[in-house]
């Protein structure tokens, strides 16, 4: 097993604030949050009137006494849930040197909020994709599934180009019980279509994460001299001095960042902004303790 | 426009190292793998319009920044090739004019002591390893050095002791010594300094030349025109003294005019006079003169007492003006006890004297007995060169100079002419009268043709109709020393004198005439006209003698019937008057050799005795200058004196004389008189700074000596030069460079 992408500081944190569902989520067997589905638990939910076929221990007598009609007590039912993690493996994640490469920073996020969900016995499932799937786990909640994920992280290489949104519809088709769906990716693609793949993905139920990973640079742009820029994903070169287009490029990246944000706002979709920067510790617990706070 | 370092241009190629580092820098770039291409291109795409035109601009800045660069370092002067710069080593050349109007005093300085002031400013302020050259210059000019140019001190001991001359004014000669000087130099930059008070008289004498001259120097060196003095000075000078009566000689008071000339435009007023011989203030006498108006020339008559035979000084002075050069005035006289004249007669008549050609020469040269003049007469057949000793002048009346088979019994011998000859040249006066004796030919042919004696060529008789004598015309007198003939009264019957018979004579040409006389003092000079115009008396210098030419006869030549034959003047009261003028006139000119302008050399020949003695002069300041042994010239020793830039009293003494050893201190050695050159003072104005642009029509630098002394700092060698404007466009653009890259954000 490589716990090469478990840091203990981060997952330290991350048990200490957990991570729970906002939405309901439906899941097999019985957990920590919210069902769709009502049973007969401890959280009365409301009253719905007998009909044949249901259990007589469920009925109401009380009720009966002050109405002369059968009903029975309905409670809400707690269930754990899939979480499902979507990482963007494209070849403009390479960005970045050391901690601060894009791909390995999103890779730890995967591996510690993974981690976190197996650990508070939910089950997790993990797709890592460019253009296409390139790798897909099921959800699992078994504590092995854990070291599945490891391994599936650690052989994944970039290969193309990024193409999010077709992969987010294809995805809410092929989901049909609502869990958590965490996006990591750079989302350097067409913002309408991820926008739409997350809005498909919400139609669904699902309670959705934008992990935004960002490098420094691409964010402040801060290089200067001559240099010769050669695309990750484009076979394009340009030779500049970006001190020279910085404000502009600062004034494209903001746009481009506004747009994003405003767009998952409106599709009620979390979205998270990763400076890969910053210690992964310091942003997560930053992100679980704002999950705490917020509802959706 | 020139460049002074033109070799520094070759730095303008620098120009091409922006561009150079333009591409060098672009090609010195670092690969970066890129994900957000998208944003790179779309801020490229807005900007690379802007970039382009930054990027532009900011080459151009550079590449300006280098060119200015270059050009301010090959140091382009709109003074041309001639310009000098601040910094550089100069060959300045200083022409300073100490002509006499430079003594001129304006407040407490002289114009003079004011350039003295001015030059060593400048020298003050040339840069390290400078040189600097002074040349003197009047009428003519004189390289005082220093002996070596690059030694400023010398330099200024040379301004320290600049002196002014009493010579005329003319620049023409110091420029064209400065010519050769500044070719000399060895500096590319090369001044002319001008010091002049620009006296009209400086400028308008070469005018053209003078221009051409200076315009090419102009070419070749910054020309500064230096000015002396602002205003024309108040100044009377005396200008001349003139004998007013006959002969001067021992025990006789004579009279002189003493010309006073004011040569400004304002009147002067209460003026006074004085003339004193040998300086002996106790026989001085005194004129007060109450006005002199502008302009005007007066004579003022003054005599003194003459109580010693030889070479007196005659010194006439007027009280101190503005200029005090031209205030004195002083003239070498030759006092005698008696005057001998030798009157050689060609047709004489021992039956009837007064037929005879010096009858009436006798007895008009001697009017009276115990005179101090001492006629003898002699025919001339029995003239010998022998007869020529002692005498101080001869008068050929009506004498044959035939000779050979023409000769008659009554002509003079040819030796004897010969010998006239020699007489003349060595300063002894010769009268020459026409009549029946004087065949033109063969005067011509001898006198004029062979020893130069006669001042114009004789022609034939002139027509004269026996009904239609001609006159005499005292109104045609020009020379200041007949000036009497015209203007006393007493000479008015003059023109009433019947001349008969008169030689032509062959006057030159106008403009030949004009040119003798400017190039020569010798020159043929005609005194008096007939009424027809024609020449009645022509003089001429022959040697440091001189020759009267009388072409009618010295004698009425009455003929049988007893009519006059040539003329009546001998027994016409003029007669004697005029032939004392004449003599006066002769003996008068024997010592003008003893007198002359300032800067005019001076000659004299000493005795045969001495002809191997070495000579000194002691000059006006009483400094001894060894003249060393006479030169001979056609075989006369021959002292000459060059350095007379000084008005005042020369003396020649022999070198071995010292004043402890010489008998009569007062009155060693032979005076000769030395006087300011009276063309210096005719006019005094000076040509404004207009004016000599307008002349000139060049760009020359003016400059005033008196002024602020900054003026003479070398500014104007800054000011020529284009270094500090093209210094201050490169700091511009330097500014404009680091606020473009500031603001746009680029190194390179």
């Amino acid at each position: 097993m490589t716990t090469a992408y478990l840091h203990p500081d981060a997952v330290a944190k991350a048990q200490a604030l957990g991570l729970k569902a906002r939405t309901i989520v439906e899941g097999l067997r019985v957990g920590d949050h919210r069902s769709p589905f009502r049973g007969f638990s401890v959280e009365f939910v409301q009253h719905r009137e007998y009909v044949p076929g249901d259990d007589p221990r469920h009925i109401d007598w009380k009720s009966y006494g002050r109405s002369e009609r059968y009903t029975i007590k309905q409670y809400e039912q707690e269930t754990n849930f899939a979480g499902h993690f979507l990482l963007d493996a494209s070849k403009s994640m390479l960005y970045g040197e050391g901690a601060s490469n894009k791909l390995e920073y999103a890779k730890l996020l995967t591996a510690t909020l993974a981690y976190l969900v197996i650990h508070q016995r939910d089950s997790a499932s993990l797709a890592v994709f460019d253009s296409g799937w390139r790798t897909r786990l099921p959800a699992s909640s078994q504590a092995g599934h854990i070291i599945t994920i490891m391994n599936a992280l650690q052989d994944t290489q970039p290969n193309e180009k990024t193409s999010i949104g077709p992969l987010l519809h294809q995805l809410a088709q092929q989901v049909r019980r609502r869990g958590v769906v965490f996006l990591i990716s750079d989302c350097f693609d067409d913002v309408d279509s991820l926008l739409g793949g997350l809005q498909h993905l919400r139609f669904e139920g699902h309670d959705v994460t934008l992990f935004h990973i960002l490098h420094p640079d691409e964010v402040e742009f801060p290089l200067t001299g001559m240099i010769r820029f050669e695309g990750l994903e484009e076979k394009q070169e340009v030779l500049t001095r970006p001190h020279l287009i910085r404000p502009a490029y600062q004034r494209a990246v903001k746009a481009y960042l506004e747009k994003l944000q405003t767009g998952c706002e409106a599709n009620r979709c979390d979205y998270y902004l990763m400076d890969t920067g910053k210690p992964l510790a310091e942003s997560l617990s930053a992100y679980l303790a704002r999950r705490l706070r917020t509802k959706l | 426009m020139s460049f002074l370092t033109p070799y520094m241009l070759w730095g303008a190629l620098a120009a091409g190292i922006p561009i150079a580092l333009h591409f060098f820098y672009r090609s010195r770039y670092r690969k970066l793998p890129w994900a957000a291409m998208e944003f790179l291109l779309t801020s490229i795409e807005q900007t690379s319009r802007r970039l382009r035109f930054q990027e532009l601009l900011l080459l151009l800045c550079r590449i300006m920044v280098l060119v200015l660069l270059a050009l301010a370092l090959a140091r382009p002067s709109t003074s041309v090739s001639r310009g000098s710069a601040r910094g550089d080593a100069v060959d300045a050349v200083f022409v300073v004019d100490t002509s006499a109007s430079m003594d001129a005093r304006e407040g407490a300085k002289t114009r003079l002591e004011q350039v003295r002031a001015a030059a060593l400013t400048i020298v003050d302020n040339l840069p390290a390893h400078s040189t600097v050259q002074v040349i003197v210059c009047s009428d003519r000019a004189a390289l005082l050095g220093p002996r070596s140019p690059s030694n400023l001190d010398q330099g200024r001991q040379v301004i320290d002791g600049l002196q002014v001359s009493h010579q005329a004014s003319d620049l023409l000669p110091g420029i064209k010594e400065s010519a050769g000087v500044l070719a000399r130099g060895h500096s590319p930059n090369k001044e002319l300094y001008v010091f002049s008070d620009n006296q009209k008289l400086a400028w308008e004498q070469h005018g053209v030349e003078l221009k051409d001259e200076l315009e090419k120097l102009s070419k070749t060196a910054t020309v500064y025109l230096v000015r002396a003095g602002t205003r024309t000075p108040r100044n009377v000078a005396v200008v001349g003294i003139v004998p007013q009566s006959g002969i001067p000689h021992t025990g006789s008071r004579a009279g002189f005019a003493v010309l006073l000339r004011n040569s400004g435009a304002e009147p002067l007023r209460n003026l006074r006079v004085t003339l004193t011989v040998d300086g002996n203030a106790k026989e001085k006498e005194t004129q007060p003169v109450i006005e002199l108006a502008g302009g005007e020339t007066r004579p003022i008559p003054m005599s003194v007492k003459l109580d010693r035979a030889g070479l007196r000084i005659l010194s006439a002075q007027v009280e101190a003006d503005e200029l005090d050069a031209d205030n004195r005035f002083d003239q070498v006289l030759f006092v005698r006890d008696q005057v001998r004249v030798l009157v050689v007669d060609g047709s004489p008549n021992e039956q009837k004297p007064e037929r005879g050609a010096s009858f009436f020469l006798m007895h008009t040269l001697a009017p009276i007995g115990n005179y101090h003049v001492y006629p003898r007469a002699l025919p001339a057949g029995q003239a010998a060169a022998a007869q020529l000793a002692n005498q101080d002048i001869v008068v050929l009346a009506d004498v044959s100079l035939e000779t050979g088979v023409e000769r008659r019994a009554d002509s003079v011998p040819g030796d004897f002419v010969r010998h006239l000859s020699e007489f003349v040249k060595r300063g002894h006066g010769l009268i020459v009268f026409a009549g029946d004796n004087v065949n033109p030919k063969t005067y011509n042919r001898i006198l004029h043709d062979r020893y130069k004696l006669l001042p114009l060529p004789l022609a034939d008789l002139l027509t004269i109709p026996a009904d239609k004598p001609l006159h005499l015309n005292r109104q045609s007198v020009e020379s200041p020393f007949f000036a009497e003939m015209r203007e006393n009264e007493d000479y008015r019957s003059l023109n009433r004198v019947v001349v008969k018979k008169a030689l032509g004579v062959v006057e030159a040409t106008p403009a030949k005439d004009a040119k003798e006389t400017k190039d020569s003092d010798a020159g043929p000079q005609v005194l008096l006209r007939y009424s027809n115009g024609k020449p009645a008396l022509v003089s001429r210098k022959v040697g440091q003698g001189e020759v009267l030419l009388f072409t009618t006869a010295g004698h009425p030549a009455w003929n049988e019937t007893g009519d006059i034959g040539w003329t009546d003047w001998p027994v016409s009261q003029t007669y004697l008057p005029v032939m004392d003028m004449a003599l006066n006139h002769l003996l008068h000119g024997q010592t003008q050799n003893h007198n002359g302008p300032s800067g005019e050399p001076l000659r004299w020949q000493p005795e045969e005795k001495d002809a191997g003695r070495a000579f000194a002069v002691l000059q006006p300041d009483g400094r001894r200058v060894r003249l060393g042994l006479p030169t001979t010239e056609k075989g006369r020793a021959v002292v000459s004196v060059n350095d007379t830039a000084h008005a005042g009293i020369y003396r020649v003494v022999p070198a071995d004389e010292t004043p402890d050893t010489a008998k009569d201190k007062s009155a060693t050695g032979v005076p000769f008189a030395v006087t300011c050159d009276v063309k210096e003072t005719q006019n005094l104005e000076s040509l404004t700074n207009a004016e000599l642009d307008r002349k000139l029509g060049f760009p020359v630098i003016h400059l005033t000596a008196g002024d602020d002394p900054s003026a003479f700092a070398g500014g104007e060698r800054l000011k020529s030069e284009w270094t500090m404007w093209l210094l201050a466009a490169v700091l511009a653009f330097v500014l404009i460079e680091t606020v473009l890259a500031w603001i746009c954000g680029r190194a390179w």
